[in-house]
């Protein structure tokens, strides 16, 4: 068996500007979660942009479903993969139910509009997502948290086997970060395969899936978050004195930084 | 939250059951609009007789009417009415297209530089007394110039903001208006200089059935196409690669939507000349009326359009003993119109 989507050997640069990042693979089943981390700037978003089929890698190849990337159409990818963009500022402000409707844009004809069964599909991810009285409200008039919410009903209405969000926390109040998380779990306990990236050392940690630490030199170094999360690794992406310790109430390692100003 | 520029309508005004209704509505409006037109003039019709004529066209009827009153309505006032819709519902539905593709609700096929592209394009083959044929060709390949001019400058600067495009159609459309001044020095005085200068004012005194026949169709193509395109149209404006992760190939589909936008600008140019507003207010009245949901608002665009200009033309051959250039009027109605939309909006926008 081949696994959902495979990279092997990416490299991505921006026109004629330096390689972002180069020689990345990895791959990925569905149910398993990877969780991108890296420095401010690094190229986590571009990474998941070329893993998402959105950038087309300048080098190297990602396969789905053992079918290689380049040769599947849009539709056909997304009908696989749901992106959840970090920040997303439409111009016009579409009613949350027409939003969350566009996830199943891969299933309409390029002549035609969402049916009644497309507005089921939506309805059924509002639902899923707890969100059904934003309903008829502008998406353009929602908090950053219902955004993401929203976003996420988006994808789930997609029908996708793998979701890909970037830095889903990056606009969430603490309570509402972690409540992210545990959503991001539940989903991948539900069969879905996620990639993801963050900030927070922590969030790898409670999800308690695969790491991918996104270097200053362009590389990426995976491996189970237990392994790959510790003092020396964390301290070096971050260029702070980082500690990993086990908490006992919390029945988990937790990340604290040594900081004395 | 709301980024600065955009315009943040509130999604959904119209209730469900309400669509149909003001759609018909619309449609019907314009209908009327449409036989009201052809009965008034200097000869009038009454509105029965003339929907006995129309109806006689296609469907045998006895005459009851005079020999003038049919001659009036079929060869004179119908190609003109006719005429008016088409490039009204044209010029409306160009510009809500552009509107949402651009992800820009301040630009239309005249603010984008298009309409001027156009008409250069068409003045070419004007000058070369070329055939109808060649000058609707003329005027496709003079907008898609200038819409891929205009498309082009806010990649070259990096910046993607409405002023931007803005200020780009701004540059096109002086370079063609320059351009277009050098056509009319070349043009021979005594022949295709008033021809050209004409057709710049403007006007639907001229049009002939045989002219529409050529270009009816192209027009009712272009709508036809947009109008099927209309809920790509919602993907579209989230953004490009938001559109490509939701499946759709973005770089066709903008190419279609393009095409079939510069399509209905170049007919109304080779029809009319450069007629300017129409594009740009009647969208935002429709989404005024039917909120910004592309999938309602451009049916709506297209009717609302079609009855505006079937009105400014009615106007335009009513108001004095001559007729008014369709342009000068579009702008005394539309130019304080979209002053007003811009007041009511005034938080929303830059």
């Amino acid at each position: 068996m081949s696994s959902l989507i495979r990279a092997e050997e990416i490299s991505y640069r921006y026109n004629r500007g330096p390689e972002v990042f180069r020689g990345i693979s990895f791959d990925l089943d569905e149910g398993e979660i990877f969780t991108i981390l890296g420095a401010n700037g690094a190229g986590k978003s571009t990474l998941l942009n070329c893993l998402a089929g959105i950038f087309k890698p300048k080098s190297g190849r990602v396969f789905l479903n053992a079918r290689e990337m380049g040769e599947l159409t849009h539709r056909e990818i997304a009908k696989l993969i749901a992106f959840v963009p970090q920040i997303h500022n439409p111009t016009y402000g579409y009613s949350v139910r027409e939003y969350v409707v566009m996830g199943t844009t891969p299933y309409i004809g390029a002549f035609a509009s969402p049916r009644r069964e497309d507005y089921r599909t939506a309805d059924q991810a509002i639902e899923r997502m707890n969100v059904a009285h934003l309903a008829d409200k502008a998406y353009t008039d929602l908090s950053g948290g219902e955004r993401q919410q929203v976003t996420i009903a988006r994808a789930l209405a997609q029908r996708p086997r793998l979701i890909m969000l970037d830095e889903p926390t990056a606009h969430l109040d603490y309570g509402n970060q972690l409540k992210m998380i545990k959503l991001i779990k539940t989903l991948c306990e539900e069969g879905f395969a996620v990639v993801l990236t963050t900030h927070v050392p922590d969030h790898p940690v409670i999800l308690d899936g695969r790491v991918g630490i996104l270097t200053r030199s362009g590389g990426l170094i995976t491996g189970g978050a237990e392994t790959l999360l510790t003092d020396e690794s964390l301290t070096a992406l971050y260029g702070i004195e980082i500690r990993m310790k086990y908490l006992d109430e919390c029945s988990r390692r937790i990340c604290y930084a040594l900081f004395d100003g | 939250m709301t980024k600065p520029g955009a315009e943040g309508t509130t999604a959904c005004k119209v209730k469900k059951a309400a669509y149909p209704a003001l759609l018909a509505g619309s449609a019907a409006f314009a209908f009327l609009i449409f036989t009201i037109s052809i009965s008034t003039g200097i000869f009038r019709v009454p509105l029965v007789t003339v929907v006995k004529i129309l109806l006689a066209e296609v469907y045998p009827l006895e005459q009851t009417w005079s020999n003038s009153a049919g001659i009036a309505v079929i060869a004179i006032r119908l190609p003109r009415t006719l005429a008016a819709m088409l490039i009204g519902a044209a010029l409306s539905l160009s510009g809500a297209s552009y509107q949402s593709m651009f992800k820009n609700p301040m630009v239309s096929p005249d603010i984008l530089g298009v309409s001027a592209g156009a008409s250069v394009g068409a003045a070419a083959a004007i000058l070369v007394n070329a055939e109808l044929v060649w000058i609707e060709t003329g005027a496709f390949l003079g907008g898609l110039a200038a819409v891929s001019l205009t498309m082009l400058i806010p990649k070259l600067v990096r910046n993607n903001s409405i002023v931007i495009l803005v200020l780009a159609g701004i540059i096109v459309g002086g370079l063609a208006t320059s351009v277009m001044s050098v056509i009319r020095m070349l043009a021979d005085p005594t022949t295709t200089l008033a021809d050209i200068t004409y057709w710049t004012m403007g006007s639907l005194a001229r049009v002939k059935m045989k002219e529409l026949t050529v270009i009816g169709p192209l027009i009712v193509t272009g709508l036809v196409v947009l109008l099927l395109l209309r809920y790509r149209l919602n993907v579209l404006s989230l953004g490009d690669n938001e559109a490509r992760s939701l499946g759709v190939n973005v770089s066709r589909t903008r190419f279609i939507v393009v095409a079939c936008a510069t399509l209905l600008t170049a007919s109304s140019v080779c029809v009319a000349g450069v007629i300017g507003w129409v594009g740009l207010v009647i969208p935002h009245i429709s989404r005024m009326i039917v909120g910004i949901d592309n999938k309602k608002m451009l049916p709506v665009s297209m009717f609302l359009g079609g009855s505006f200009m079937m009105v400014i033309d009615l106007l335009a051959r009513t108001l004095a003993a001559v007729d008014i250039p369709i342009s000068v009027l579009t702008g005394i109605i539309g130019a304080p119109f979209f002053f007003l939309i811009l007041l009511k909006q005034k938080r929303r926008i830059l």
